[in-house]
């Protein structure tokens, strides 16, 4: 870890200067310049290969991926951009081969394990996707919401949802309601059958939120679902009285509307 | 806000300066991550040059209670050096009393300083700028004086000796021993003293330097703002060494009092201070427990947020890909500091591309750290990640050093949703809330973590203002395509329906190297050619002075009532781009950078360009306008009454006006009497309510309204007029007529007029409306009037409630007319006498006059004249040819024509017979005769006239033997002579055998004789006459038968009238010769 901070705040030190504040093409433009006078700078060729990826010239970036690592071997990176540019083609299955190794070399880079997760996912490989992914969230200090919800979709997808929610309660507990986690959450007890639990997570939800109208519409589905009629009628009779109490301005925004017609139809249809 | 170059800058600058990361730098820096043994010891400014100080300038004398350390200095004036007063190169003037020629001599000065460990340093050194004397007092006790006396030292000790020249800006300095110095709290006390009352200047500063041989800790990253509250902020900084981290502060520069410590030995620090009073200006310095490495001065402070429900101005500064950390990046810092002024910035945005090229540490630190220092440490930056703030990636590592280096709230620490992450979050700063989003890195569907946080986020706040920033435009022309590039358009289609459905005000973003700014826009979520008028709320600039602020009515956050999106990439760059997106309003390749001022209900926005310039410039305001104010009404008339009112508001779409009949204390208490009078346009300040009825009492109030309507400002003071007593203003039915007067007559004008009673009428000479020229006394509806020449008059009407001004009436005083008879004259050739009538105005002069060479015309009267009169002449006989002329009289031209005299009676008047019928009458020409009339005289008085052009005529009209008489008379235009005398004529032919002398008469000769004489007989009346005797033939006639002829003759001619006798004697007896009978022939020829 330390050699490749080290090798990349040189990469990085050796770059910074050279290069234009520019976008992507004057950027590829300015490193093959300097490539042209260090042919053999395989730092160089990673740069450029990232940014052919950027930009999408996947033929262009595998060229100067086998460059870079024909002229540094030693320049772990260029797995990653590697698995990374296959998986973004669509080739997963090509893209384990460089993702493994890249996780090897860089246990402890989340990154790797996030792409190989998704390549795993992506051949349908859940065991393994969960696995990769398990890691990319350990090995990220504090995992962004899109990567919680990316493995415990993964989780839910291979029926492991009772550990989807204990990862989603994990990162519920310790950083807060994070509206797309108890969404989520709730979504897999509501897939697990486990009404009482959703609807215990919606109170909760709707306790301390300052908005109730939404809360109450998904516990009248919910309810609805769990073979509750009437109780799920007086939740969307409850939703649709907070709509009303809400200000104009509120009550008139598009989403409020659009809840306000379904929630109407809801009532409707009972 | 320039970058101030006192000695405390200098010194931060110097230890920064030891680890500036330029890529040799960096290198370095890697070697001492790699081998941190390698720094060494250093001094330590335990006083820095130009720290601040307590002083007392009263002239008072402190006695020596404050030297100590513990004495209270509370009460003192506090200012940075250098303090004093003379040079002009003070920092602080301090004073020196009323009286310049007598200057308080004492100035006492006071600062503390805290040290760590003093067994750590191995020297102390004090260095002193003094003039003009000083005594240093550390901790209580004196430790050195310069230029002073040696002794007791009171407040009235003159110093030793002037100092002047160079002398006044040298620090002078002396070792002193370190054991001097306590742990914690030191104090330092100097009084300055000047060498004379009239000295003309005071200076003062002092260094407290420590050498210490342990490792020195520096400040590689000084210190900045993060995640600031009404109540806390975040205060990190970045050292060489590890060490624990304190952070003092106060609400003095001078006593920082408070301290919050975080243990761990770290070389990122961060400490946060909580507990702080909203809206409050906090000093504070950094560094560790044992050492003060930066601040304790006015430039590290900041202001706390105010509370929630702050409603003043929040002044926000916006920089867009400003990480080129080049001249360009520079001037507009430095425009936007001078722009600034004093004015504090509350709280500062970067909108991403913060530094070039792949946002690494070094990066930042050259880009950032080192480029707005002095913003950092005084004012909370809110970042957003760009696309050069990830080296182009996507799926960045966790070690992202953008993510290291700044905190920023996950959990909804600064107010809105908790959002996991500092990738995306939102703040509230007064009444606005600050969404900023991950276009780089996160997740940007609409079902996403980010926009599901979003959604739940704008749900929840309560703040007036939306504020979102995030670094790919969803508009954009410029050096990025919004229509093409992907997180761009992802941002516009996923991203903007949910901030528009919960009325987002503003959208910032960078990205594209311009400035690119929107009109007021909603729901437009495709390509650019999709955008469509209707998807503008205001098509205006939103510049107040020109079509007016956008105007959004809903006081709060109100959906879909548009927002105003606005690029602002090139605060660091410009690059090109089409600038052609439709919904912005302008678009610019300019440098510069957002200044942001939100005040209540009103945003305003410049772009301020790298040269100083606003270049661009909108206002939204929110809500409905404020109230109109001091409303006055007027009765103007019994029917209408004026109304006036002050305009307060930027935002209104016009004014309601609503009245109610009754006094304001009537209607205030009946509000429901109100009714709609008028909706009147915006920015009107004045109507007339023209359906007022007289005397009512009538009570009005305005309003200002926007949003069509639905959203009302509070009603103005209600103003209440009393129209007066209704009447009808006079009108004229029957004009005054024009006339035509002769001269020296008179007329007279009329008028016919309505109205209330009563009617006054002043007349005026003149055009209608020209009050110059009254006509004195002429105050009826008729007027006399005899102008001597054509006037104009017009008369006003006038009554209680108002006047009118009839048509001007023109009397035409005519040219003077003359009558004149007859108007020819003939006179006869004798001449005579006329006269000539004048009839003619008595005013009207004339006169009479005939062509000068018209001598026969001789004027018997005056030739001139006035009024009825005549002219007399006098025409002279005339001669024998006609003459005209002409007499002009009064301008009338009379004709005078004269007959000419008739010519002389004709002479030597012959009739003879010339034949059996024909008789020739000759006589003598008569001169001037222009003809002649012959006139014959036959038996029976048968007369007949014949004219003849010449002076003989023959009348053929004659009979055989019969006598006649002819009388000519000749002929002129001046009638005809008297006749001739008359002559006889008789048609007997004689025989041709004249009787000539000599020759005997023969019977022929008597009876021819005898014949005319009876012709002529006949032609007197006379019966023939008998003769005696025959005249037979071979008779001889005899003497009885001549007297026979002779005496039957005469008596003929005497009553013809013509000459008798003279014949020749003849006795009895005597021969009858032919000229007896000649005789007879040639009076009856």
């Amino acid at each position: 870890m330390r050699r490749t901070l080290i090798l990349t705040l040189l990469s990085l030190a050796v770059s910074a200067p050279l290069l234009a504040h520019q976008g992507l093409h004057e950027q590829i433009a300015a490193v093959t310049e300097r490539i042209r006078h260090e042919p053999r700078n395989g730092a160089l060729y990673l740069r450029r290969a990232e940014l052919y990826r950027q930009h999408h010239q996947w033929r262009l970036a595998a060229r100067d991926y086998e460059r870079a690592h024909r002229y540094d071997p030693s320049l772990e990176p260029v797995d990653l951009g590697k698995g990374t540019m296959l998986l973004e083609r669509g080739r997963a299955a090509e893209a384990l081969f460089p993702l493994r190794r890249y996780v090897r070399a860089e246990p402890s880079d989340a990154r790797g394990h996030l792409a190989l997760g998704r390549a795993y996912a992506a051949l349908g490989r859940t065991p393994e996707a969960v696995d990769e992914l398990t890691l990319a969230v350990r090995y990220t200090p504090d995992p962004d919401p899109d990567l919680i919800l990316e493995r415990a979709r993964v989780l839910a997808a291979a029926d492991r949802r009772d550990e989807a929610l204990r990862t989603l309660d994990e990162v519920l507990a310790t950083r807060g309601p994070l509206i797309a986690l108890q969404l989520a959450a709730i979504d897999l007890e509501v897939q697990s059958r486990d009404y009482d639990a959703a609807l215990r997570r919606i109170d909760e939800a709707e306790a301390s939120s300052p908005r109730k109208e939404s809360w109450l519409a998904r516990r009248g589905e919910i309810l609805l679902r769990a073979g509750r009629p009437m109780e799920a009628r007086a939740a969307y009779q409850s939703a649709l009285d907070a709509i009303a109490a809400l200000p104009p301005e509120r009550r008139s925004t598009r989403a409020m509307l659009e809840l306000q017609a379904k929630l109407r139809r809801a009532l409707e249809d009972d | 806000m320039a970058e101030r170059k006192t000695l405390a800058n200098i010194h931060r600058r110097r230890c920064a300066r030891h680890a500036q990361l330029r890529p040799l730098q960096l290198l370095i820096l890697i070697a001492a991550l790699l081998f941190p043994a390698a720094v060494r010891a250093a001094d330590v400014a335990l006083v820095p040059g130009g720290a601040t100080w307590r002083y007392k300038d009263d002239g008072s004398d402190q006695g020596t209670a404050w030297r100590a350390a513990a004495f209270d200095d509370s009460g003192w004036l506090s200012g940075a050096a250098q303090l004093g007063y003379g040079d002009g190169d003070e920092l602080t003037v301090v004073s020196y009393g009323p009286d310049p020629a007598n200057k308080y001599v004492t100035t006492y000065f006071r600062r503390a300083f805290n040290v760590g460990d003093p067994a750590a340093f191995t020297a102390l050194t004090l260095e002193l700028l003094r003039d003009d004397g000083a005594v240093v007092y550390l901790n209580g006790n004196e430790v050195w004086r310069s230029n002073m006396p040696a002794g007791a030292v009171t407040a009235a000790t003159l110093a030793a000796a002037l100092v002047s020249g160079t002398a006044e800006s040298t620090f002078v300095s002396t070792a002193l021993d370190p054991a001097l110095l306590v742990a914690g709290t030191n104090v330092l006390a100097v009084e300055i003293h000047q060498d004379s009352p009239g000295s003309s200047d005071l200076s003062f500063d002092l260094r407290l330097t420590a050498t210490s041989d342990a490792p020195i800790v520096a400040l590689t990253r000084a210190p900045y703002l993060q995640l600031g509250t009404p109540t806390g902020v975040h205060v990190r900084w970045r050292t060489n060494i590890a060490t624990d981290s304190r952070v003092r502060y106060g609400s003095s520069a001078a006593d920082l009092n408070l301290v919050a410590d975080v243990p761990a030995s770290t070389t990122e620090h961060e400490v946060v201070l909580s507990g702080l009073t909203p809206a409050t200006r906090y000093y504070y310095s950094v560094g560790s427990t044992t050492e003060t490495l930066a601040g304790g001065d006015a430039a590290h402070s900041f202001l706390t947020a105010p509370p929630p429900s702050a409603t003043g101005p929040t002044r926000i500064w916006v920089l867009g890909d400003s990480g080129t950390a080049n001249s360009d990046a520079v001037a507009v810092r430095n425009a936007y500091y001078a722009f600034a002024g004093s004015t504090p910035t509350n709280l500062w945005l970067m909108l991403g591309d913060n530094a070039y090229e792949a946002g690494s540490d070094a990066d930042y630190q050259t880009a950032v750290f080192d480029m707005y220092p002095t913003m950092l440490e005084q004012s909370v930056l809110w970042p957003t990640i760009g696309n050069h703030d990830t080296a182009q990636s996507p799926n960045p590592p966790a070690s992202l050093p953008y993510l290291a280096m700044f905190s920023l709230p996950t959990a909804g620490e600064a107010g809105g949703a908790p959002s996991g992450t500092e990738k995306y979050y939102s703040f509230d700063y007064a009444n606005i809330h600050f969404v900023c989003l991950d276009s780089m890195t996160s997740d940007r569907s609409s079902n996403g973590a980010m926009l599901t946080w979003l959604r739940s986020d704008l749900e929840s706040t309560t703040r007036k203002w939306v504020i979102a920033y995030w670094h790919h435009p969803p508009y954009s022309k410029g050096s990025h395509d919004s229509d093409v590039d992907t997180e761009l358009t992802q941002m516009r289609t996923n991203a903007l329906p949910i901030l528009e459905d919960y009325g987002v005000d503003l959208v910032l973003s960078g990205h594209s190297h311009d400035y690119e700014r929107s009109y007021l826009i909603d729901s437009h979520y495709g390509l650019s050619g999709t955008f469509i008028s209707s998807m503008k709320k205001d098509g205006g600039s939103g510049r107040v002075n020109e079509t007016g602020a956008y105007s959004k009515p809903t006081a709060g956050i109100a959906p879909h009532e548009g927002a105003v999106y606005a690029v602002a990439g090139s605060s660091g760059q410009i690059a090109s781009g089409p600038l052609n997106h439709p919904a912005m309003f302008i678009s610019l390749m300019n440098l510069g950078s957002l200044v942001l001022d939100v005040d209540g209900d009103r945003l305003d926005v410049k772009f301020l360009r790298e040269n100083g310039v606003v270049a661009d410039s909108f206002t939204i305001i929110k809500g409905p306008p404020p109230a109109p104010s001091a409303l006055t009404a007027t009765a103007a008339t019994a029917t209408s009454v004026d109304l006036q009112w002050t305009d307060t508001s930027f935002n209104e779409e016009g004014f309601r006006i609503e009245r109610c009949t009754g006094t304001i204390a009537t209607c205030d208490g009946n509000p429901a009497g109100y009714g709609l009078v008028v909706e009147t346009a915006k920015n009107a300040t004045t109507y007339t309510d023209a359906t007022a009825s007289g005397a009512t009492t009538y009570s009005y109030r305005v309003r200002a309204f926007n949003g069509g309507g639905a959203s009302t400002s509070g009603w103005s003071n209600t103003a209440a007029a009393t129209t007066p007593q209704a009447c009808d203003a006079p009108s004229i039915s029957v004009q005054p007529q024009s006339t035509t007067i002769a001269p020296g007559n008179g007329t007279t004008l009329s008028i016919t007029a309505s109205g209330t009673a009563p009617l006054e009428y002043q007349w005026f000479r003149g055009v209608s409306g020209d009050l110059s020229s009254p006509v004195q006394t002429a105050t009826f509806s008729t007027v006399n009037v005899a102008p001597a020449a054509t006037t104009s008059y017009w008369v006003r009407v006038t009554n209680g409630c108002g006047s009118v001004n009839s048509a001007t009436a023109t009397v035409t005083v005519s040219a003077c007319s003359y009558n004149v008879s007859p108007l020819s004259f003939s006179f006869g050739a004798s001449g005579g006498f006329g006269s000539i009538t004048i009839t003619t105005s008595p005013s009207c002069n004339w006169s009479a006059s005939f062509p000068a060479g018209d001598t026969w015309i001789s004027l018997t009267s005056s030739a001139t004249g006035s009024g009825n009169g005549a002219v007399s002449f006098s025409v002279a006989a005339n001669g024998p040819a006609p003459r005209s002329s002409s007499i002009t009289v009064a301008g009338t031209s009379v004709p005078i024509s004269q007959a000419a005299a008739p010519p002389g009676t004709p002479v030597g008047v012959n009739a003879r017979a010339t034949g059996p019928a024909q008789v020739t009458i000759t006589w003598s020409a008569v001169p001037g005769a222009s003809s002649y009339e012959v006139e014959r005289r036959a038996a029976g008085n048968a007369i007949l006239t014949r004219i003849a052009a010449t002076n003989s005529f023959v009348d053929n009209a004659v009979a055989t033997g019969t006598s006649y008489i002819y009388l000519v008379r000749s002929l002129n235009g001046g009638g005809p002579s008297a006749s001739s005398a008359p002559d006889l004529a008789t048609t007997i032919m004689f025989t041709d055998d004249p009787l000539t002398a000599g020759k005997q008469v023969k019977t022929v000769h008597m009876t021819e004789r005898r014949n005319a004489v009876n012709a002529v007989r006949a032609l007197a009346g006379l019966a023939p006459a008998t003769f005696t005797g025959t005249a037979a033939r071979g008779t001889i006639v005899t003497v009885a038968q001549l007297n026979e002829l002779r005496v039957a003759l005469d008596a003929a001619l005497s009553i013809l009238g013509l000459p008798t006798g003279g014949y020749t004697a003849i006795g009895q007896g005597q021969p009858i010769r032919a000229v007896h009978f000649q005789e007879i022939l040639n009076r009856v020829k």
